[in-house]
């Protein structure tokens, strides 16, 4: 209101009021000799820890804050299927999968593909042979490989519509355990990704056959562990128990994979 | 003066930096001078009171007293102080030759006249409102402080701080309207 600003603007002009100079010097000089009384005149010591504890602490919050986003971090890159960070890490993929533009995500691909094949690897040698839900597991992540190979098949190869080459032979985890393991599988990964990355679609797609032909060369009636020379690889060997018998399946899988190689050639 | 500088030369002057307390001073005996003066009205009383409550700063300090709001605790025992001499004292009048010393010299005559006399008038409608609403009304509008800061000095909350200054400022209209007709 209008009267309230009058009476405001009156009142600071009361901030004029001042104390008399003589006596604020005589009042300023008392008060410094009675202080000199009460406190032994020091010298001014740099009051470091004054000046620095806001500072401490501040480093000390922001430290463990990135120590503890490293430990974060790295606990959700090295988690394997089953931990609690796998979700995340996961969803990060496939947040990094969407958000990538469309000539990187062939490369993407191949390189999730080897994630899934470094997991499975790792699992097999992590997990105790007790832990009956380690088979399936194992099952599942190497699904998920075999889905990455296909996807990343349907991606470099355009306009084709290849058909799935069915199951793989994981119900035979000895068989699993020869073939995740072997080397070259990783190194035929890296060899798509170098092909894809130099634009060599037909060199990727040889690859990428040639990691196809490794599931399907091993015969599913196999029981015994007779690793072929092919397979020869000493893996850290720890006995997996079977699942369930194999069903017959390299069948369908040759088909398929002709089936395949035919719309390669016809293109 | 910001609140970590002043937090500051309070370590400082605990630690017995007489500059820092020379500082402090200096930045808040004008301000505890005029608070006291307009509530007692009394001139040589009010640089008394106010040398007091410095003094009673540095008995505290040199006891070992925390300070955790420096600025509060000047007005609260400012305040304390108040209070002790109405008990003992009578209220003064004043008159206008002990105001000619406390306007700023740099002021054109005519302009220190007509200021002395809204000081006059101001300082007459503030005698006449309850303290309460006097106190209010000189820490908001005079020392500028903010309701928050004011209800930590009375122990008053904010929103009613806010009421009492609202019918403050209507008391003291009142009073210099009439003082006009007078």
């Amino acid at each position: 209101m209008k009267w309230e600003k009058e009476i405001i603007k009156l009142l600071k002009k009361s901030r004029l009021i001042k104390a008399d100079p003589k006596w604020l010097e005589r009042s300023q000089a008392h008060l410094l000799a009675y202080f000199k009384e009460k406190f032994l005149t020091k010298k001014m010591e740099p009051a470091f820890y004054f000046y620095l504890k806001p500072v401490l602490i501040s480093l000390t919050v922001l430290f463990l804050i990135i120590f503890s986003t490293i430990n974060v971090s790295a606990r959700i890159k090295n988690s394997l299927p089953g931990d609690n960070f796998y979700l995340l890490k996961r969803t990060y993929e496939k947040i990094i999968f969407k958000l990538a533009p469309k000539e990187n995500k062939p490369i993407l691909r191949t390189e999730i593909a080897e994630k899934r094949l470094e997991e499975t690897k790792k699992l097999i040698n992590k997990v105790g042979l007790k832990d009956s839900k380690v088979p399936l597991i194992i099952k599942k992540t190497a699904e998920e490989f075999k889905k990455e190979i296909v996807s990343l098949k349907k991606e470099i190869a355009s306009d084709k519509i290849i058909d799935e080459i069915g199951d793989l032979p994981i119900l035979d985890d000895k068989k699993i355990v020869q073939i995740i393991v072997e080397k070259d599988l990783e190194k035929l990964l890296k060899e798509t990704k170098e092909a894809i990355k130099e634009k060599n679609i037909v060199m990727a797609l040889e690859k990428i056959n040639e990691v196809e032909e490794i599931f399907s060369e091993k015969p599913v009636e196999e029981v015994k562990p007779k690793p072929t020379e092919t397979f020869q690889e000493e893996t850290k060997s720890e006995k997996i128990k079977p699942l369930e018998k194999p069903t017959d399946f390299k069948t369908d899988l040759l088909k398929e994979e002709n089936s395949f190689k035919t719309d390669l050639i016809k293109e | 003066m910001l609140k970590i500088q002043e937090k500051i030369l309070l370590y400082q002057a605990k630690r017995g930096n007489q500059a820092a307390f020379a500082r402090l001073c200096s930045e808040y005996r004008e301000k505890i001078f005029r608070f006291i003066y307009f509530k007692i009205s009394n001139l040589e009383k009010a640089q008394d009171l106010t040398h007091d409550v410095f003094l009673k700063i540095l008995d505290y300090l040199a006891n070992g007293g925390e300070i955790k709001d420096f600025r509060c605790f000047l007005y609260q025992t400012a305040r304390n102080l108040i209070t002790d001499f109405y008990r003992l004292k009578d209220k003064q009048d004043l008159s206008l030759d002990e105001l000619n010393q406390e306007i700023q010299s740099d002021i054109d005559l005519n302009k220190k006249i007509d200021i002395k006399l809204d000081l006059i008038k101001i300082e007459e409608a503030l005698k006449k409102i309850p303290d309460r609403y006097r106190e209010v009304i000189i820490l908001r509008f005079i020392e500028e402080m903010s309701f928050k800061e004011i209800a930590k000095i009375t122990n008053e909350k904010p929103d009613n701080l806010r009421q009492i200054a609202h019918r403050g400022l209507k008391l003291l209209r009142q009073q210099l309207q009439a003082m006009s007709q007078l």
